[in-house]
């Protein structure tokens, strides 16, 4: 049920479309993992907290630094050289009292992606080391929960929709991090910021059954163009993962 | 026949070019196009496409004309097509 503040707060996305206030308690009911507040997490974190879902649990390691504040909108000059989870609780409840919120000052690793992953009912992967993302994708496909992946790079994005047992996993698509990529990246916060609210979109899609989700497609943008494509993604049968 | 190919993501910076034009042959495989554009690209792009043994890297994404190429599914080209090389990113 939605207390009566609930509903003033959210009464203006209770008209969209499809949501109503049955769609708003679906949101209220909902647990949401999101591995990393960066400039993509943190902003996903920030909309989710904004649409009413529930319940979130955000895992980030380290102090915030100097090159976080372009993008990281959870964080603050102020907190320079503290902790980015405890940072990014206090701004996230000053929005929103009533999200339950827990916090891991740890980054998502073989160890421990089960266990997060199995608290919560959908993931939202924004990590920038593929170790990371391939410890999720497992830990997705072994609990058989849906995950957002989402990532960008310099006025790059991606994203789409995994769903275990249906789509193509993340080890179908790339079974090995790209030889290329490296940890440090180029990067604009509206770039981050775009995909990010793409992402969040998806979760609320997922969660209030509205609209289609980008299940088994891969939008890419390039925003420096402002060029998007849906790609049409596969399973691979040989996938270690998933088959 | 003419196909377009598209570099994109890394795999454009490496090419240090969004996308070539080649001739082929109808019956040309994807191996063969692939090995055609390395090594008339730049040796980071053949580095990023090849594995030591001359093999297409599973870490490289191919579209055809925005579809996923994959192993058990018949690739085929007709003139026109746009194939794409890509990776995934990874920066949250």
């Amino acid at each position: 049920m939605l207390e009566k503040l609930e509903r003033a707060v959210y009464e203006w996305q209770m008209w969209a479309d499809g949501v109503g206030e049955l769609g708003q308690q679906k949101l209220k009911a909902a647990s949401v993992l999101i591995s990393r507040i960066g400039g993509v997490g943190g902003t996903v974190a920030y909309q989710l907290a904004a649409a009413g879902v529930g319940k979130l649990v955000l895992a980030h390691a380290g102090n915030i630094k100097p090159s976080d504040l372009n993008r990281q909108l959870l964080m603050n000059h102020d907190g320079i050289g503290q902790s980015r989870v405890e940072t990014a609780k206090a701004r996230l409840l000053a929005f929103n009292p009533r999200l339950r919120l827990e916090v891991h000052d740890e980054n998502v690793s073989e160890a421990n992606a089960m266990g997060l992953v199995s608290q919560v009912d959908i993931v939202v992967d924004c990590a920038p080391l593929f170790a990371e993302r391939f410890a999720m994708n497992r830990a997705i496909v072994q609990q058989g929960k849906p995950m957002v992946e989402c990532a960008m790079y310099e006025y790059e994005g991606s994203l789409t929709t995994i769903l275990p047992g249906t789509t193509a996993c993340l080890a179908c698509l790339s079974p090995s991090a790209p030889t290329a990529w490296r940890r440090e990246f180029p990067v604009f916060g509206a770039v981050a910021g775009t995909v990010a609210c793409l992402a969040a979109m998806e979760v609320i899609k997922l969660i209030t059954g509205v609209g289609e989700p980008m299940a088994g497609k891969l939008l890419t943008m390039d925003l420096a163009t402002m060029t998007f494509s849906h790609r049409k993604l596969h399973k691979n049968p040989n996938c270690d993962v998933c088959n | 026949m003419k196909i377009r190919v598209r570099f994109d993501s890394q795999v454009r910076r490496l090419a240090a070019c969004k996308e070539v034009s080649l001739e082929v042959d109808e019956a040309a495989t994807l191996e063969q196009i692939i090995q055609r554009v390395a090594f008339e690209g730049t040796e980071p792009l053949r580095a990023a496409l090849l594995d030591n043994e001359r093999r297409l890297r599973t870490s490289i994404l191919v579209f055809l004309n925005n579809d996923l190429v994959t192993k058990d599914r018949p690739f085929v080209l007709h003139d026109g097509a746009e194939l794409t090389l890509t990776t995934l990113i990874s920066g949250g």
